[in-house]
């Protein structure tokens, strides 16, 4: 498969996002709700930073993207284009990259509405630059980690709905799993809950500590969810 | 038959216990319209979705032109035009993005897309509607939309799961044609319930049953007209029977009166015999009645099966 089908593929699925209502909702409701966060936290705290701000954005991140995820298979699936795309001369690799890559665009266009407030509290004070630029590392990878468990959730399921509460259900339990290290206090269990807890990961950045341990968790975590996604599409066509 | 542009050998597919296809073989040579007839449940849908390279089979091949193909291997799938039961169409698009999509991914650029996508609008009267959302077309339009989208890249098989199902008698006659004509230079196999259809469009019928493929049977083969029952008055009535037995052996008597030798005649024959036997009836003895009755194309099918499995 050539470059140019895959491009074809990107372009309907972008195309296929805007000429439905989801993309404009999400993005709307992200850009608003960051925005009012953004605006609360500088009125009441006038912190020149944008710690809380990121915070919020992680938490919005986590309700909206499974909005945008959920249709990427079960979507197909329900119409049954999914057995149309998958007796095309394309692969099921092609497939997945492609969605996930359309869908990474809009989380980006996301974000860079919410780079208003950066232009804001330049204007207005002389903020530290390198939390800024590491939390908008962080919450990208977030994002992105976000939208690999959306995309393979949406491959297992035949539903929309199904897909959503699956990766809310994913998402929650990673972001949360160092918790799980207070259960096994003396034990290498400790290290492997912390280390696989998004939110461990994720405050190390918007803190502006970015280590390579972080980015190859993020990275592990987006490649084998899309890897994963790939087989589970291969095994599903048996 | 011409040499084969799709070919299953002995393919066989199980869904955990339940064996839903043992051992098929089958090949379908360019022109040929191919019915796949059997009850639900019989692996036709199956069969159409290894064929374009949709699922595995568990063993055997599939080859067109000589060429396997498999669901791992995109290009080998490129050949292949396939219109699943549930057309598979996106709502929220129009005619012509939805057709200039699946032009781009089957790999057609530039002109050589447009000029397809031209072709199958208008081959399919679809131009009309060319501009309006998917999701707005009745449901013989969207039938047809899904019928382009198999036809874009000119493939050499066109596989249809019930192409016909849910048409009005008019949108039928329609599909019919689109059908028909699309079969001109390619092979099509297209699954269905309604004999009507078996006997208005293929070439040839495949019965499927059980996983098992149990006829083979071109459709201008079943010359079975349909049963005679006559009564005659014939005082030589052996030999009245050793004629008639030489066309068509199946034949059942009964005397119904000792005193008038009349007999009632009961047998099963091709509908160009009906004139000779009647003829016979007539020069033999008195033709008292005559009765004949054209079966229905189950019948048919049942009585083929029914003699296949003798």
């Amino acid at each position: 498969m050539g470059l140019y089908q895959f491009t074809a593929l990107m372009k309907h699925e972008l195309k296929y996002y805007f000429v439905t209502p989801i993309a404009y909702v999400v993005i709307a409701v992200f850009w608003s709700a960051s925005g009012f966060f953004f605006s609360f936290n500088q009125l009441f705290v006038s912190a020149i930073n944008m710690v809380s701000a990121f915070h919020n954005m992680s938490l919005l991140l986590m309700l909206m993207i499974p909005f945008l995820s959920m249709r990427t298979f079960a979507e197909e699936r329900q119409n049954n284009t999914l057995e149309l795309l998958m007796t095309l001369p394309i692969s099921e690799a092609a497939l997945v990259w492609a969605k996930y890559l359309v869908l990474m665009t809009i989380v980006l266009l996301m974000l860079l509405g919410s780079a208003v407030a950066v232009a804001i509290l330049s204007y207005f004070g002389d903020p530290d630059y390198g939390p800024i630029v590491g939390g908008y590392i962080g919450i990208f990878l977030l994002a992105a980690s976000f939208s690999g468990i959306g995309v393979l959730m949406s491959s297992i399921s035949t539903n929309q709905i199904v897909a959503a509460a699956l990766t809310w259900f994913c998402v929650l339990l990673m972001w949360f799993a160092d918790y799980g290290a207070s259960l096994f206090p003396s034990s290498w269990l400790v290290y492997f809950f912390q280390h696989i807890s998004f939110s461990v990961h994720y405050l190390d950045l918007i803190r502006g500590v970015l280590t390579r341990g972080t980015l190859i968790y993020f990275i592990s975590v987006i490649f084998l969810t899309l890897v994963v996604s790939v087989q589970i599409l291969k095994v599903k066509r048996s | 038959m011409s040499e084969p542009l799709l070919e299953l050998r002995n393919v066989c597919k199980r869904f955990g216990r339940y064996e839903v296809l043992n051992d098929l073989n089958l090949s379908v040579g360019k022109g040929e319209i191919v019915g796949l007839l059997g009850p639900n449940g019989s692996g036709k849908t199956t069969t159409l979705r290894i064929a374009a390279g949709y699922s595995w089979s568990d063993k055997g091949q599939v080859l067109i032109s000589g060429e396997g193909v498999f669901p791992d291997v995109p290009f080998s799938r490129r050949d292949v035009g396939y219109l699943p039961e549930k057309v598979p169409l996106y709502d929220p698009l129009r005619v012509s993005e939805y057709l200039n999509f699946l032009a781009s991914v089957r790999g057609l650029r530039g002109q050589i897309a447009k000029d397809a996508v031209q072709r199958v609008l208008q081959e399919l009267d679809l131009s009309a509607v060319q501009g309006r959302l998917i999701g707005q077309l009745s449901k013989g339009f969207r039938q047809r939309v899904g019928l382009a989208q198999a036809l874009l890249s000119q493939p050499k098989i066109l596989l249809l799961d019930e192409p016909t199902n849910g048409l009005d008698p008019g949108q039928l006659v329609e599909a019919r044609d689109m059908i028909r004509r699309a079969a001109e230079d390619r092979a099509v196999i297209f699954s269905t319930h309604i004999m009507q259809e078996v006997s208005a469009l293929c070439t040839r019928v495949v019965y499927l049953l059980d996983g098992n493929l149990r006829l083979i049977s071109l459709v201008s083969d079943w010359s079975i007209g349909g049963t005679i029952k006559a009564r005659v008055r014939c005082e030589t009535i052996d030999i009245l029977l050793t004629q008639i037995s030489q066309l068509s052996p199946d034949i059942r008597s009964e005397r119904i009166d000792q005193g008038e030798n009349i007999f009632d005649l009961e047998l099963d024959c091709s509908s160009d015999l009906r004139g000779e036997l009647s003829a016979l009836f007539v020069t033999s003895g008195e033709l008292l009645s005559f009765q004949s009755e054209t079966l229905s194309l189950e019948k048919r099918v049942l009585k083929l099966l029914d003699e296949k499995g003798k």
